[in-house]
């Protein structure tokens, strides 16, 4: 029996009455880490499109993938993984494709000051974090999706979590110095 | 723009908000459905999937109780995967009876004296595999008299002995030889005479 889902701007056919299949699983594994995956991959991107294609992607490896995601000790640590790997892919071949994949910010449209300040600091700073090393930038990305700690962190980068502390400090440090820097005259 | 202190704790909280908020933007917009649009297409074989995971666990529990039952698990299984002795023919218990070993029906027979006859019969198998297939298996000869046994040891110990004794009882033979047709000629005169009294009177 074929049930038509309503989404906003999508109409989707699934069959409500047929037997569970692994590939069904898998995708209610996927909507169950929706967030984290598109929060991942939109960490590393900066780019609302790419991070969608980059999200589709990972869904399709994670099928690829659904026995070791099955058998995965911790699963959003293993998610976000597969959903770092896939935007970093995605952002290499951004990179050949253009100069800069990082997403201009929209600025308000008000004349409040503060607010337009507010987001060229921000845009700022997402440019730092671009120009950090890699494996520092790798730690920042994961850590600003905000559904990750430290512990998990560590096991998407094969990392001991006092490492990733380590590095989230250093690279706080560097950003600060780096804004610092861009503030003086 | 604070010149004073720079608040990077703050500024990469709001960077956090910001990935929040469009990734709330992303899900209302139907991104997970979007997603899970291909899922059907890449539906697996359940049978395949079966087969796999049932011979995953097979190897695993083989694994499992190598590595637990140790040296002895690995003897048994090395037993158990020797290949069995050929069953004995009508020629291997032949042989097995030449050589004197008993014939015990299985169902009587205990276990020590199942494994003897079980050995009789390879050997028996062995030997006439050296001879060949078409060498007769000659019959036991018949066993000796204690009489017959005596002489041989005593032979096999003191040739000169036998002799001797051989001579000495052919000696004996001859004369008892002589003294029964004494005998015999002192009996037949004897009935003689008492028949010819008989006459007399």
């Amino acid at each position: 029996m074929l049930d038509v889902l309503e989404s906003p701007g999508i109409a989707i056919k699934t069959e409500s009455a047929a037997p569970k299949q692994p590939s069904d699983a898998v995708a209610d594994s996927a909507r169950k880490h929706t967030g984290l995956i598109f929060a991942v991959c939109y960490s590393v991107l900066r780019h609302r499109e790419d991070a969608e294609d980059a999200a589709q992607e990972c869904f399709l490896r994670l099928m690829r993938y659904r026995y070791r995601l099955a058998f995965a000790l911790d699963q959003r640590a293993f998610v976000a993984r597969v959903a770092q790997r896939c935007a970093i892919d995605r952002l290499n071949s951004a990179r050949a494709k253009r100069e800069d994949p990082i997403e201009e910010l929209e600025l308000p449209h008000h004349s409040d000051a503060a607010a337009v300040e507010d987001r060229l600091e921000l845009r700022a700073l997402r440019q730092m974090i671009a120009t950090l090393p890699e494996e520092l930038r790798r730690v920042i990305e994961l850590l600003q999706t905000g559904e990750l700690d430290s512990k998990q962190i560590g096991k998407v980068l094969g990392i001991p979590a006092a490492t990733v502390r380590s590095r989230t400090a250093r690279a706080k440090q560097l950003l600060r110095e780096k804004l610092e820097a861009r503030r003086k005259p | 723009m604070r010149t004073d202190e720079v608040k990077i704790d703050e500024l990469l909280a709001r960077d956090a908000g910001e990935i929040a908020a469009e990734t709330q933007r992303a899900i209302e917009s139907g991104i997970a459905q979007r997603m899970t649009i291909a899922a059907p297409q890449q539906r697996p074989n359940a049978m395949w999937q079966f087969a796999a995971v049932a011979a995953a666990l097979v190897l695993i529990a083989g694994v499992v109780a190598l590595h637990v039952t140790g040296r002895k698990g690995r003897q048994t299984i090395a037993v158990v995967w020797r290949q069995a002795p050929a069953p004995a023919t009508a020629s291997d218990q032949r042989s097995s009876i030449a050589q004197g070993h008993a014939v015990v029906p299985a169902e009587h027979a205990d276990a020590k004296v199942r494994a003897v006859v079980a050995h009789a019969r390879r050997r028996a198998g062995q030997v006439a595999q050296r001879r060949g297939p078409e060498m007769p298996v000659f019959p036991a000869p018949a066993p000796l008299t204690a009489e017959e046994k005596t002489l041989t040891l005593l032979a096999r110990a003191d040739p000169a002995r036998l002799d001797e004794l051989y001579r000495q009882q052919q000696l004996m033979k001859a004369e008892y030889e002589q003294r029964d047709e004494e005998f015999a000629r002192q009996l037949h005169a004897q009935r003689s005479g008492d028949q010819g009294k008989g006459d007399l009177q």
